[in-house]
Order: C-alpha cells, then structure tokens, then sequence
C-alpha cells in the first residue's frame, strides 16, 4: 500500500522503504511530511506565532503548519482540505512530523515523535499495564529506555488516533502484544474500535503511527 | 517531607513546570494555565509530573482511577492532591 512522501525536501528522519512499512502495518494509505522550520507558512500564521512570547513554542507552531500544508497539498493530489483529511501532528527537539489520510478505513490517524528522551523507568506505572511493563521491563537496564519510549510513542499515537478520546489518556489504551513493534490494540472498556498501530526505530528515538477504525474485534 | 504552606507547594509546582517544560516564559504560567492544551508541558512530561506530584504529596497515585482533568492546571493538581489533605492538616 503505497505511502507518499509530502516532499522530497523535508528531513530524511524516515527512510522510503519505511514509509511503506507504516502504511501497510496501519492498514491505510497515509502522507507524512517533515519539517524543521516554518518555510511557506503564510503572513498570517506568522502574525499569530508572532504574538507568543516563547520562540521555542512559537517555533514548534510554525513547523506544524508547514507540515500540515505539506501533506494536505500532496493527499489526493492536493485536493484535499483540513475538513475531510484525517490529520496529526508531533513534536520533538528540532522536527515537527504531520501525518494525513483520507482512507474511509481510517476514523481517526495518530502519530508520535519522540527523539530527545525516554520515559523514566518509574513512570512504566502510569502508563503500562501488567503485561507491557514485564515487556518492558525485563529487558536489560540498557534497553529499558528503548522499550519504554517505543511503547510510549505507541501509545501517544493511539491516543491521538481516537477522535473520541476526551476523557482518556494514554494509559487507557492496551497493545494485544507489546512485544510487536507493529499490531492491534483496544482501548479499555470500548469493544467497538479496532487500532493498528507501527512503531519505527530512528536514529535516536521512535516513530509511532496509530490508525482507529470501527468494527468490533 | 515536612508540611508545606499552600503557597510553597503551588510554587514548587510552577517552578517544575517551567523548569522540565522549557517552553514557556514564567509569566505565561498562572495557576489556571492550561498545562498541556498550550503545550506548557508535553503529555510525556506528564509522566515526569505525576512523580513530582508522588513526591510532594506523599501519594501514591493510580492512574486507572486517575480523571485526566485533575493535570489540567497547577490550580486542579492543588485541589486534587494537596487541596484537602492541606486543609486538614492545617485546621
């Protein structure tokens, strides 16, 4: 299922071949676009950004509208609008990754870039349950950060792939097996959704991406 | 840890925030400021606060029984974990 990159410009933090991998694990066809400064935003997004006083937020604001432009102006060759795309955007350090599909498969998409850190191993308690911890956790000490950070991205882009997720959290959402860098997933006490999600290994962090779509499992 | 005043632990709370955020100014952190929705903290750092909040309250917190809406600002993690366990011990 062929995944389409926004612009042969943006930072290469994916390989191509990866980019197909996310599609076909996710189950959808998907455009990701990269970004690590605001170019082709216009006047008056600036004029917006202007007004905050952090250049850190102020900076990461406008690499997300660039990203975004990129995608909607490459899904269904540039025919698609914010109203019909299902869109996400993340974060982390100097990039900013949107991703965007109109797959009627998809109710919602989630992506989650994390290249700076890793969740402290305490913190596995907020947000794993019993059988991820143990995953995650037997894993020896020098591992343990990759771990906790690929189901952390993982669960983040789940997250955000649920349009209805008011009232959840991270720690609601449940990998049928974590020890899978890509599969399905459920969301705690709602049967009706089925996730696939597709964490990626970077040079310094992960890339998950999350597809929700109805049916039951 | 001994019994802070309502003060040092709404300033010990601002001072994390703005410290293991790294996005904002302090003046754009208020006690009703929405701590996640204006990206004042990441939903990582969340993870981070919530050992924070461990360590100051004494807590031991579940997040299966945890209402999201208790992390929006440093105003509802008063409330929530120091609000009346401050009240107590201090009547």
């Amino acid at each position: 299922m062929p995944t389409r990159h926004a612009d042969t410009h943006t930072p290469r933090l994916l390989a191509p071949a990866t980019e197909h991998a996310i599609a076909d694990a996710v189950g959808c066809d998907v455009t990701l676009a990269v970004t690590t400064t605001g170019d082709g935003v216009s006047p008056s997004e600036r004029a917006t950004a202007a007004a905050w006083p952090s250049r850190t937020r102020r900076d990461s604001w406008l690499r997300g509208r660039a990203a975004v432009r990129r995608v909607l102006d490459t899904l269904d060759g540039g025919g698609a609008t914010a109203g019909h795309a299902r869109l996400s955007v993340s974060h982390s350090g100097a990039y900013t990754v949107a991703i965007g599909t109109t797959s009627r498969v998809a109710r919602g998409i989630g992506v989650d870039l994390e290249v700076r850190r890793a969740p402290a191993a305490d913190a596995a308690r907020f947000f794993l349950n019993e059988d991820e911890r143990r995953w995650a956790l037997e894993a020896p000490a020098a591992d343990q950060p990759k771990r906790l950070l690929r189901l952390w991205t993982i669960k983040e882009a789940l997250f955000k792939s649920n349009p209805s997720n008011q009232g959840t959290h991270v720690w609601d959402y449940r990998l049928d097996n974590p020890e899978r860098s890509w599969g399905t997933a459920s969301l705690r006490g709602d049967q009706s959704r089925l996730f696939r999600y597709c964490a990626v290994r970077l040079a310094a962090g992960y890339l998950s991406v999350a597809v929700s779509s109805g049916g039951h499992r | 840890m001994p019994v802070k005043t309502e003060a040092e632990i709404r300033r010990a709370l601002r001072e994390w925030v703005i410290k293991a955020g790294g996005q904002a100014q302090p003046a754009e952190v208020r006690d009703d400021t929405p701590l996640i929705e204006s990206r004042i903290i990441s939903s990582l750092q969340v993870m981070d606060l919530l050992l924070f909040i461990e360590r100051l309250s004494g807590l031991s917190i579940d997040t299966g029984e945890l209402d999201v809406a208790v992390l929006r600002s440093i105003d509802t993690i008063y409330d929530h974990f120091f609000g009346a366990r401050h009240a107590d011990s201090t009547r």
